[in-house]
């Protein structure tokens, strides 16, 4: 059937809604239903997850509503308990289902508010019967720096089987001098607008515009001030502990300064490359711990799901432990965050990307970008290839990790410098290199748990039910680990010749080969 | 979409009322509910102040082509297909189909609505006719309201009758009293006697002046208030037809 019709109309400043009720009162009888005054909150991840779905998750009370853009309902959760923040201490209901999937691990934060005043109102025909509904409601942005009042808005909704009269409504109210709202995504655009983040200001693909020209130093200047400002996007929340991706993305965006820093060093002065690399190896270190604690801990269902139902009690004692030392690391990392020594590092960071005798903007930094990155690209694929060559069936894994390292240094230079190349060919690449990622990624993690399971087993002491039933729960899943490990490391070889084939080794050069997509072109010109 | 019929081949059993009052309880639950308002009296249409469109008629149902015809009712979820005059000869124009073909004309007509609505809910005129075959063909379950009377059980009894000779399953077709007058003697007595059997649900609708009084009020007994008898009678009624899996 023919979706119903929704408009949107606002009203101009000054001009007053009763008049225009009254004009409609010679058309139809009218019915006030009530009115309704309250605080709607506008709930997102901190990267807009639900924006980007198109979907705002609206808090009312103790409600959480998810709304289309237009304002349309496709869900409510009510009696909800105070302060809550995940998919996962909601009721069961298709709404937390559908966040599950979209919001995933992330908390949900108050982005907007609107102070909003609702009228709702029926057009009913001589029978009495409702022909259209209308609401009217006035917004003030919840806030300091926000807009005192939006126009009023009046939504006309039409019902089935009464087109007529929702167009002679729709009529009536552009001849009072309503104005149309993008119907679409009008209540979007009037929650932000009061909010203090900007929709998509954070999140998604890591991607700066470098000009075609660009050389180094400017290059340097504009990534590793996108990778500072994530840092700095990011930290409150780690300090704050708001959900376990705010640490995920704060030690993302320290690897890669650490892999640009390391990766360019020759481009760097001497002094103050070496003096970055190791302050931030240094907060990439005091950040590891709860980082692996975090992923532990989120692999619980996982880590259970292995086990045979008669042997998971053994695990409870086990992420007992883990949370508790996880409250004593996150203790530590606070300190760090507040030390003299990060505030130092942040600064004098910021201070060498922005100030202007910067050596940054010296004569050594003056090659041009993208012959660099052609350079540092090309080499770091032949040592990538280097290394994975050398792999052999019953080589130690620490050649596997090594391998990790040199994929993961390639990729960071690919997305450093993404914007220099064709968008196709770079994806395209990206993709195969993805795969024999993931197939390293896996074997790491896998090897990582198990010395982790391993160290815990060795360290587990004294008698009881308790401790028998924790060695069992772990011998269980070091054995489940240890057959997934080792049927990755078989995989490997495969995973790797598909890699390493000529169409790749020529995709690659035709990668290096290729320019920018022409409309970014244009757009600089 | 699961279709109900609420079928009787007697007048005044309560059928419209039921149809009325079940649509609007089964919407109060989150579904989708059409009612079909098949009776050229248009007395459900009635109900919810619905008239239909000036060019609709028997040949545009028929069609198919009878989308744009349905109205929302006043509640959420509730949407109507009015009555139209010319439906009084449904029959007349069902005539010409072959036997087999005509008993599955209503299940066609609605299947372009099934991703739309999550019920069907058809008020019957009260014959015994081609309709009546197409109508009970199409349904997953049949509804009858019997007035614990002899003649509203004759009604039932036609009913299972004509199930069996276009064989159809009789398990669709479920029972409840109706209009049920407690210090009426031959209600109690005509209770006892049937109402174990399995047809019959165990809950009853009682003659209650509520009911009568939609006639006024023009709208179903729930939407005056949800504390009213009336309408947690239709609640438990709706609840026990569920449990029957028909239309679940």
């Amino acid at each position: 059937m023919e979706p119903l019709r929704q408009l949107v109309l606002v009203f101009q400043p000054a001009m007053e809604a009763e008049p225009l009720i009254e004009q409609l009162r010679q058309h139809f009888i009218v019915e006030e239903q009530g009115r309704q005054g309250d605080i709607e909150t506008f709930y997102d991840t901190f990267d807009w997850r639900l924006y980007r779905k198109q979907l705002l998750c609206v808090g009312v009370g103790r409600s959480r509503s998810l709304l289309s853009f237009d304002g349309t309902k496709h869900g409510m959760i009510e009696d909800l308990g105070p302060g809550l923040k995940f998919w996962w201490e909601m009721t069961p209901s298709e709404v937390r289902e559908t966040l599950r999937e979209i919001i995933d691990v992330r908390a949900l934060l108050p982005m907007a508010a609107l102070e909003t005043d609702k009228r709702h109102y029926r057009l009913l025909n001589d029978d009495e019967k409702t022909v259209v509904r209308l609401t009217i409601r006035a917004d003030v942005p919840v806030g300091d720096g926000a807009p005192d009042q939006l126009g009023e808005v009046m939504t006309i909704n039409e019902l089935r089987g009464y087109q007529e009269a929702f167009d002679s409504v729709h009529r009536l109210c552009l001849a009072y001098g309503l104005t149309p709202l993008d119907s679409d995504s009008w209540l979007a655009q009037r929650a932000f607008s009061g909010s203090p983040r900007t929709p998509l200001d954070y999140g998604d693909k890591f991607r700066v515009e470098l000009a075609r020209d660009s050389d180094v130093g400017t290059a340097i200047v504009q990534i590793c001030g996108h990778l500072l400002r994530e840092i700095e996007f990011n930290r409150q929340g780690v300090y704050d502990d708001v959900d376990t991706e705010f640490l995920h993305d704060f030690r993302i965006a320290i690897r890669r300064t650490r892999s640009l820093l390391s990766l360019l060093k020759k481009q760097l002065p001497i002094r103050e490359g070496s003096y970055f690399r190791s302050e931030f190896k240094w907060l990439g270190g005091v950040t590891g711990k709860l980082r692996d604690i975090d992923v532990y801990l989120l692999q619980k269902e996982a880590y259970l799901a292995m086990l045979p139902s008669r042997l998971r009690p053994g695990l409870d004692g086990f992420f007992a432990d883990l949370e508790q030392h996880r409250r004593h690391e996150l203790k530590l990392l606070r300190r760090h965050l507040s030390s003299k020594r990060y505030r130092s590092l942040l600064s004098d960071w910021r201070t060498f990307l922005v100030a202007d005798d910067s050596p940054l903007f010296g004569e050594s930094s003056r090659e041009s970008c993208r012959e660099l990155a052609d350079r540092t690209i090309r080499k770091r694929f032949r040592a990538f290839l280097r290394k994975g060559e050398a792999i052999t069936d019953d080589g130690p894994d620490s050649d596997m990790h090594n391998l990790r390292i040199q994929g993961k240094k390639l990729r960071y230079l690919l997305e450093f410098f993404r914007s220099l190349y064709d968008e196709k060919f770079l994806e395209q690449f990206v993709k195969q290199l993805k795969k024999i990622q993931d197939n390293l990624g896996d074997f790491n993690d896998l090897c990582v748990q198990e010395e982790m399971l391993g160290d815990r087993l060795d360290g587990l002491g004294g008698s009881g039910r308790g401790v028998l039933l924790q060695a069992a729960a772990l011998g269980g899943l070091l054995t489940v680990q240890a057959k997934k490990r080792g049927a990755l490391r078989d995989q490997f070889a495969a995973t790797y010749a598909a890699f390493s084939s000529s169409q790749n080794r020529e995709l690659l050069a035709s990668l290096i080969g290729s320019d920018q997509r022409p409309e970014v072109r244009a757009g600089r010109q | 979409m699961k279709i109900v019929a609420v079928y009787s081949s007697k007048g005044g059993v309560g059928k419209t009322a039921t149809a009325v009052n079940l649509a609007y309880v089964a919407s109060r639950s989150g579904q989708r509910v059409l009612l079909c308002d098949l009776d050229p009296q248009g007395a459900a249409s009635f109900y919810y102040r619905i008239k239909p469109k000036k060019s609709f008629n028997r040949d545009r149902l028929l069609q198919g082509r009878f989308e744009h015809y349905i109205r929302a009712t006043d509640f959420d979820g509730l949407d109507l297909l009015p009555a139209h005059f010319s439906f009084r000869n449904l029959d007349l124009a069902l005539r010409d189909e072959k036997q087999a073909k005509k008993r599955r004309v209503l299940g066609k007509l609605l299947q372009p609505l099934a991703k739309d609505y999550d019920y069907a809910i058809l008020d019957c005129p009260p014959n015994l006719t081609f309709l009546s075959e197409t109508i009970v063909t199409a349904a997953d379950c049949v509804i009858t309201p019997v007035i614990p009377t002899t003649l509203s059980l004759l009604a039932l009894e036609q009913l299972i009758k004509l199930l069996k000779k276009i064989d159809c399953d009789r398990r669709k077709v479920i029972s409840f009293f109706s209009m049920v007058e407690r210090r009426k003697t031959m209600h109690q007595q005509i209770m006892e006697k049937y109402g174990g059997y399995p047809i019959f649900l165990q809950t009853v609708i009682p003659f209650m002046a509520e009911i009568e009084k939609m006639g006024l009020s023009r709208q179903p007994v729930g939407a005056g208030g949800q504390q009213s008898p009336a309408h947690r009678a239709y609640e438990l009624l709706w609840q026990e037809i569920r449990q029957k899996k028909l239309v679940t």
